[in-house]
């Protein structure tokens, strides 16, 4: 990874190709998503929560496979899905650290990423005038707009989370032959705790504008259905069935 | 005779005080709907004793019922955790030797003597041969993860932690959360009614205290157990022979400094040296007889351990005075903490039967006067097979050295060993010791951790292997997978630590 800076490029004859689909997300089983998204990607796929392996801080993650490194979802060339979470679609762009003491944040470029090329063969960022494209003014007010919803999503989960809402759970997947093997490390919202809410938790939850997407992910475990499906299509062995277990 | 107890009184703001405080408060939350009020009074100018930073695993549970977060002790007690004691030099005068006596269950619980056994022929040490903890402690790791929930462990765990930090951190969440009345004044005199209960305390403005159910958590004054209603202490320095400590605080070198998870115990010529690792600095002190060692002596032991650092330690002499309470509790007063008694922290048990003797009163909180003695009876026996237990245990690490110093000889004369532990000595030279040799109320130190102490200092049993073969290799299989696996997942203590102060745990 080379993560730099959209302002501080010094190259202009840098493009982008080769984004159709998504490919390099093709091992991916977990990824972030923002609060925003949940009650689109929950149509598709589960919504549930897992902790930061470095930080020990929960994150909202669209479960995309059954096993280590894998992503049903995403069949090469394309996605059994209807929409594709943000942090999938603005590779080769993210939000990084853009000051010497990595205190701000702005928009940057994983400079080692496949999808950037130095031919002209793809989509510009810069004009021969050495101004920026369409395309990249697309993409800075598409970054901007998910910084803001990072932002958004942080509240969320800080909200849930003091809330007590979240709980535990594995996902068994009980295969044809041998033995069960388990997902640990899961966790979603605690559907018991939430009725017991009075009704000023409740309003403050709508208005945060935080209630429906903590339905959404509720409703998305019946995905996992899907996901089994799609497990018994495209590997060898076969799944009976996949189930949740609560801790 | 039936009055109720509505009104409990706790004179002293130390651990004892504040654990108590805690523990019987979040029993009955809230409390004005339980009709109870507690009010702990404390002097603004004794300060509590200071020490005593090591903690069993009983304490996470403690610390769960009061409702505490472990972030906040993390961060606010500087706090570590501890996998158990590591006791150095404790056999011999002239090897460089070590052994531990983990917190984590051994991997076989129904025979660790017999597997060892078996195993022996690898001249693996006992501790290493029924767990990977010690190796994993001396690796440096943490016993959880980042992502571990408040509370849980992959390994059992209890906490190193500055002490006078616990107290304030008891008592912000004791007043501010469970409703708990602070008191600040000197109890200047305790007054009695004519049957003999603690009918109020008169406090240096003047005041009047009433209550209904008094805890002496004084110290080692034992303001109202042992001034006011006289009940003795009965010494036990011809066994545990240690009467002095010199405690002190050293910083760490570099402040990425690894932190030991566990307490290290070395022994010296008249005693040992406690070493306690936290996140900020490290306690250490030197426990010793006065008998033995002159101060002066003692204290050039103890830089001679500490090293260079020792320069700009200051250090602190404590007296300490071996034995416990003929009572425990009588009419309508409790002793809890230093108050109760005091035995050299060998093993740490202090705040570990603080926490114990406070959960046994909070569990069945006398409802009125009538059923007190009743009670009182039961918790004396309790505390008193507790307090003789542990007497032994501790024994046990002195009773098995070889070391030759005049301290160290005269605790193996027989005179000096209780006679209930030579007993048992005999006994386990033929047969290992298992839950059959201890009466079935005990649940202090449990014969697992007796063998630990045994077969760690080479205590030699005379049994016949009766650990089958296959199962023996099957365990063995299973605990160094174990370790394999675990010397990958678990972090480094010292980076656990840091992160916790940083992000916190959750806790789910
Ligand atoms: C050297 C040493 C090492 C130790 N190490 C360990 C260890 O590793 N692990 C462990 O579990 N335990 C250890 N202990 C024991 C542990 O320190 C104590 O059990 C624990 O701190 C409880 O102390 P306390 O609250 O009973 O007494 P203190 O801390 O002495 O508190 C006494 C309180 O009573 C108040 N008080 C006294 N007189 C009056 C009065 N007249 N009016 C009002 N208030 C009054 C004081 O102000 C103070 O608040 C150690 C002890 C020593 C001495």
């Amino acid at each position: 990874m080379n993560i730099t800076p959209l302002e501080q490029l010094n190259t202009t004859d840098l493009a982008i190709s080769g984004t159709q689909g998504h490919p390099h997300a093709k091992s991916r089983q977990l990824i972030n998503l923002v609060v925003t998204e949940i009650a689109q990607i929950s149509l598709d796929m589960p919504v549930i929560f897992v902790k930061d392996g470095n930080t020990g801080q929960f994150r909202c993650v669209a479960l995309l496979g059954l096993e280590q490194n894998q992503n049903l979802m995403f069949n090469q060339p394309r996605w059994h899905s209807h929409s594709i979470p943000k942090h999938i679609q603005r590779e080769p762009f993210c939000i990084g650290p853009i000051d010497q003491q990595r205190n701000t944040l702005g928009p940057c470029i994983d400079l080692d990423s496949d999808y950037v090329t130095t031919q002209s063969e793809g989509t510009a960022l810069f004009t021969e005038l050495r101004e920026k494209t369409e395309f990249l003014k697309r993409v800075e007010e598409f970054l901007a707009t998910l910084f803001e919803e990072e932002r958004l999503t942080q509240e969320f989960i800080n909200t849930i989370v003091e809330l007590g809402l979240l709980r535990e759970i594995s996902v068994e997947c009980q295969p044809q032959q041998g033995d069960n093997r388990s997902l640990s490390g899961l966790f979603i919202i605690d559907e018991e705790r939430l009725r017991q809410f009075d009704a000023d938790t409740v309003k403050r939850l709508m208005d945060q504008g935080f209630l429906n997407p903590i339905f959404a992910s509720l409703n998305s475990l019946g995905q996992l259905n899907r996901l089994t499906a799609l497990f018994n299509q495209q590997s060898e062995s076969t799944l009976v069935q996949t189930t949740v277990q609560l801790k | 005779m039936t009055n109720p107890v509505n009104h409990i009184v706790i004179v002293g703001g130390g651990t004892a005080g504040w654990l108590t405080a805690g523990l019987i408060a979040s029993k009955n939350q809230p409390l004005d709907a339980s009709d109870l009020k507690i009010t702990l009074i404390e002097s603004p100018d004794i300060p509590t004793i200071g020490v005593g930073e090591g903690t069993w695993p009983s304490m996470r549970r403690t610390l769960r019922e009061i409702g505490i977060r472990e972030t906040d002790l993390i961060r606010d007690c500087h706090a570590a955790f501890k996998q158990g004691s590591q006791f150095i030099n404790w056999c011999s005068d002239n090897r460089q030797e070590h052994y531990f006596h983990p917190f984590n269950p051994p991997i076989t619980t129904s025979d660790p003597f017999e597997f060892w056994q078996r195993q022996s022929g690898s001249t693996q040490s006992f501790a290493d041969c029924l767990d990977a903890q010690p190796t994993l402690c001396e690796a440096g790791l943490a016993p959880k993860t980042i992502t571990t929930a408040e509370y849980a462990g992959t390994l059992n765990y209890g906490y190193h932690l500055d002490a006078g930090a616990f107290s304030t951190l008891l008592q912000k969440h004791c007043c501010n959360a469970l409703g708990v009345r602070h008191h600040l004044q000197n109890v200047q005199s305790v007054h009695r009614a004519e049957n003999g209960d603690i009918s109020h305390l008169i406090t240096a403005d003047g005041q009047t205290l009433q209550g209904d159910l008094f805890i002496d958590c004084t110290g080692f004054r034992g303001l109202l157990i042992g001034e006011s209603l006289q009940v003795p202490l009965i010494p036990q320095g011809h066994i545990l022979f240690a009467d002095r400590a010199l405690a002190g605080q050293v910083t760490y070198d570099q402040p990425d400094q690894i932190i030991a998870c566990q307490t290290r115990s070395t022994a010296q010529s008249a005693g040992w040296i406690w070493d306690i690792g936290l996140s900020h600095r490290r306690g250490i002190g030197y426990v010793y007889s006065s008998n033995h060692i002159s101060d002066e002596a003692a204290e050039r032991e103890l830089a001679n351990y500490i090293g260079p650092g020792f320069g700009n330690t200051s250090v602190r002499r404590i007296n300490i005075n071996s034995g416990y309470r003929k009572k425990f509790w009588v009419n309508n007063c409790i002793a809890i903490g230093l108050s109760a008694g005091f035995l050299e922290p060998l093993e740490a048990s202090a705040l570990m039967l603080i926490e114990q003797s406070a959960n046994m009163i909070a569990e069945r909180l006398p409802a009125n006067r009538m059923v007190m003695d009743r009670l009182a009876e039961q918790f004396n026996q309790r505390q008193h097979h507790h307090w003789e237990r542990i007497v032994e245990f501790l024994k046990l690490h002195y009773v098995l050295s070889n070391r030759q110093a005049p301290f160290w000889q005269e605790n193996r004369e027989v005179s000096s060993i209780p006679e209930s532990l030579s007993e048992k000595l005999q006994l386990w030279e033929y047969h290992a010791p298992t839950a059959q040799d201890f009466s079935a109320e005990s649940d202090v130190f449990s014969w697992i951790s007796y063998q630990y102490i045994l077969y760690g200092m080479g205590f030699k049993t005379e049994a016949r292997p009766t650990c089958a073969a296959d199962r023996c290799a099957k365990l063995s299989q299973l605990r160094d997978r174990r370790l394999e696996q675990l010397l990958t997942q678990l972090p480094n203590h010292r980076q656990l630590v840091d992160k916790i102060r940083q992000y916190g745990l959750q806790t789910v």
